[in-house]
């Protein structure tokens, strides 16, 4: 099915930036920036609404398609290179219907909330040119119809990322931060493209759909995947070249674009970024890019049960690992960048207990809620004159009561109380962890009680924000041991920081209506996927409509039937059965056995009273006494970043400096252009010395050559005529 | 009886060098551009004798050729000489060094 108003989602946010890049610098207006760039995300929101739900287009929507077929539309033939083929062309299928409507519509409120947030700041026009060219880029990525381009918008939002970061760039911080993001995102993008080009060797083919163009038949690469046996459960063939091999360097790069242990230390050091940009970037929409990727191959991933395994554990080790630093962070946002790092976690593992579509679900229903959350911590940095450090905040809602409602409604969702959207998503996580077939003995217990403790802690560490930044006693002029580090303390040198002149104030209306918004969404957007084990408590039969929209995109597990699926027969009778058509009835087949939904609605029950206990647990200990230290180890965040920078940083820097720039650059290369100049110089010297500067000794010369060449010539000739 | 062809190379060969040897030894440059049209002739005789030699016309077209270039060396030879008469008031070669060093 091809539509040709596809591009125009991509599109609309590009001929924004360029808008702005051209005019909008000439112009210098905030009106005009942010209203081009406001518009221009809109049109493709809409259009993605359009085109998602079919209204006003000739075809259903991308989320009704059926059997998940995808949404064309080709752009033009980028490259073709014998078998290998590349288009510029985009697909919505019903993954990437949502991923666009959720990015469209939460980036849409974010650039509004953005026109206020960024207000005065004099490079407002560039700000909204790098927004709407992230905006371009994220799109992209989501709508690609292939690896390659998608990996042309990866490399994009990176790019993105790293101007946004350092927006600022006039302070260090945000230059270093935007240097270690980007380095860091490269690691990952070796995963990636290496990934790409190994699943081309495999299958021949970079696309993600089965398709034509022009009368060519192009294939899945995915299909090809899903049809091929499962791979064999061991560490081996993570080595072996095969798809293991594919998924893992997949992942690789999702561990640097989503932030994952080992590559999740960028993601806090950004923060250093503009707020909209946190909350857009590096929490509701690029980060999960890497969860995106997964999901999008899944096809791989359920052949590869090591991979699989490997995804649950590393999410599963980052979501505690993060949870326990954002527990004893004191600036606002730092302890949501780590929350944000904990849930994308949560999100992997997920992809790797083969829960695809509650990863998915989480993306959407962490998108809203943390968006709110960085918004809302963007408006308290706002109305408290940028002020970031949470020990001088404090009663916050005497003044900011629409921030504070709708930061209340954030904190539920995120810590799992029933109703509020973060429930619904995290609790599906927990439980299909809990129910993990395709994990060695016991281990998905191990990875559920670990992710059931870390929900406690999410919710202990958001009570703890919200405690210091909202109740107690004013702190506003408390005295911090060390020098607060932002960008903005030229402009308060007249001893600002010392005894706040201004209370703090809530923020106009252009911030408040997205706060609002989002929270309405935070609250009620869980609702699409509620598992039937909780709606059929309230006598709904069957309301989980997300999981039914997403079933098609997701390969039916080979491993589902359980830990005997390895023997070589059954695998094949499997590969079998993964046709598309089987596999969309199979699963609208689904039933629901008694003592599943028992356990469900156990286990909810269970994660509901821990996330209760946990919020009970952050008030008693924060609200008496909001500055209680917390231990040092988890305030230097486990020296992650000291062991980083002994480990590889100083020595990649060392062996720079003392071996490729002194030894190899300037010894060497330099060596050899200046020795090869050297050379010339010495030789010219010598050869000036035959310049005698009389015309005579010239002509004498001349006719010495002369001599010696007619006596070669006579000897020789000589010699041939005896 | 006509002369042989050695004949023509050995007074093309002493004029050669006489014009050789004339233009290491003078500093007059009037002198060594005479010495230079000497060796030129000499050379020409060479052409001459050979073509009359092998039968063929070929050596007696490029003694045109040389002669040609000749006459222009000459012109713009003596152009540059009274050029350098007039400023160094001398048309000894060794005089001119203005570029040296």
């Amino acid at each position: 099915m091809e539509n040709n108003f596809l591009s125009l989602i991509i599109f609309a946010p590009l001929v924004g930036a360029v808008v702005n890049w051209l005019i909008g610098r000439r112009l210098k207006s905030e009106v005009f920036s942010g209203t081009i760039a406001c518009v221009s995300v809109g049109v493709s929101a809409v259009v993605a609404f359009m085109i998602a739900f079919g209204i006003g287009t000739p075809h259903e929507g991308a989320l009704f398609m059926p059997e998940g077929k995808p949404i064309l539309d080709h752009i033009w033939t980028w490259i073709e290179v014998g078998k290998f083929r590349a288009d510029f062309a985009l697909a919505m299928d019903r993954l990437s219907a949502i991923y666009a409507l959720f990015i469209t519509f939460v980036g849409l409120l974010i650039h509004v909330f953005a026109t206020g947030y960024m207000h005065d700041d004099e490079g407002y026009y560039r700000f909204f040119t790098y927004m709407n060219l992230f905006m371009f880029s994220m799109l992209t990525l989501v709508l690609a119809d292939n690896f390659l381009l998608m990996f042309v918008g990866w490399e994009g939002v990176g790019l993105c990322s790293y101007l946004l970061i350092g927006y600022y760039i006039k302070w260090d911080t945000a230059r270093r931060a935007a240097k270690k993001a980007f380095v860091m995102n490269r690691i990952g993008d070796w995963g990636v493209i290496m990934g790409v080009l190994l699943i081309f060797t495999l299958t021949g083919s970079v696309s993600f759909f089965d398709k034509s163009v022009d009368g060519v038949t192009i294939n899945s690469a995915l299909r090809l995947i899903s049809q091929m046996p499962l791979e064999s459960f061991n560490l081996a063939a993570i080595f072996a070249g095969g798809i293991t091999s594919a998924a893992v360097l997949l992942f690789i790069g999702a561990t640097g674009k989503s932030a994952q242990i080992p590559l999740f230390t960028w993601l806090p050091d950004a923060m250093a970024g503009p707020t909209p940009v946190s909350a857009l970037i590096h929490a509701a929409t690029m980060v999960t890019a890497g969860v995106y990727m997964v999901v999008r191959c899944n096809a791989i991933y359920q052949n590869a049960p090591s991979a699989m395994m490997l995804v649950a554990v590393i999410g599963c080790a980052t979501a505690l690992f993060a949870a326990t630093i954002g527990l004893a962070q004191n600036d606002i946002k730092k302890v949501l960048a780590y929350s944000t790092v904990s849930q994308l976690g949560y999100m992997f593992l997920a992809c790797g207990v083969g829960a695809f579509i509650a990863a998915i679900f989480h993306v959407m229903t962490h998108a809203f809620f943390k968006a709110l959350l960085f918004l809302g911590s963007g408006s308290v940095i706002h109305g408290m004159h940028h002020e970031q450090d949470m020990r001088r905040m404090g009663n916050l809602k005497k003044y900011m009561p629409i921030t504070f409602a709708t930061m209340v409604t954030g904190w539920l969702a995120i810590a799992g109380i029933p109703i509020f959207s973060g429930f619904f998503s995290k609790d599906e996580i927990l439980y299909k962890t809990f129910s993990a077939s395709n994990l060695p003995e016991n281990l998905n217990y191990v990875l559920w009680a670990i992710a059931l403790f870390t929900a406690v802690l999410t919710a202990v560490y958001m009570t703890r924000m919200m405690v210091m930044t909202f109740w107690g006693e004013e702190r506003f002029d408390l005295q911090l041991p060390e020098k607060p580090d932002t960008p903005f303390d030229d402009e308060h040198s007249e001893g600002h920081h010392e005894s706040h002149h201004h209370k703090p104030h809530e923020s106009p209306l252009v911030m408040t209506i997205p706060l609002i918004i989002l929270a309405f969404l935070s609250t009620f957007g869980g609702l699409v996927g509620v598992p039937y084990a909780l709606s059929s408590l309230v006598g709904l039969k069957d309301v989980n409509v997300f999981e039914h929209v997403l079933e098609p995109v997701i390969v039916k597990s080979k491993t589902a039937s359980g830990k005997t699926a390895h023997s070589s027969t059954e695998t094949h009778e499997h590969s079998v059965s993964t046709k598309p058509d089987k596999q969309f009835l199979h699963s609208s087949e689904e039933h629901h056995s008694e003592e599943e939904i028992r356990t469900e609605r156990l286990l909810a029950g269970l994660s509901v009273i821990l996330a209760l206990s946990g919020i009970g647990i952050g008030w008693i200990l924060f609200i008496k006494n909001p500055l209680r230290q917390m231990p040092k180890i988890l305030k230097r965040r486990w020296y992650v970043d000291e062991i980083y920078n002994t480990l590889i940083v100083d020595p990649i820097t060392n062996f720079s400096r003392s071996f490729l720039w002194k030894g190899i650059d300037v010894g060497f290369v330099d060596g050899i252009v200046n020795g090869a100049g050297a050379f010339i110089a010495g030789l010219a010297a010598a050869a000036r010395r035959l310049q005698f500067g009389f015309v005579r000794s010239y002509a004498a010369f001349m006719l010495l050559g002369a001599l010696i060449l007619l006596g070669y010539f006579i000897y020789y000739g000589l010699r041939m005529l005896q | 009886m006509e002369p042989s062809l050695a004949s023509y190379l050995a007074l093309s060969g002493i004029l050669f060098t006489i014009g050789a040897v004339g233009v290491i030894v003078k500093r007059n440059a009037i002198g060594m551009f005479m010495c230079i049209e000497l060796m030129l002739n000499a050379v020409n005789i060479t052409f001459v004798g050979f073509s009359r030699f092998y039968n063929d016309s070929t050596g007696q077209l490029f003694v045109f050729m040389v002669m040609s270039v000749a006459a222009a060396e000459a012109a713009i030879g003596l152009g540059i000489i009274i050029a350098f008469f007039r400023n160094r008031v001398s048309v000894d070669v060794d005089d001119a060094s203005l570029l040296k060093n």
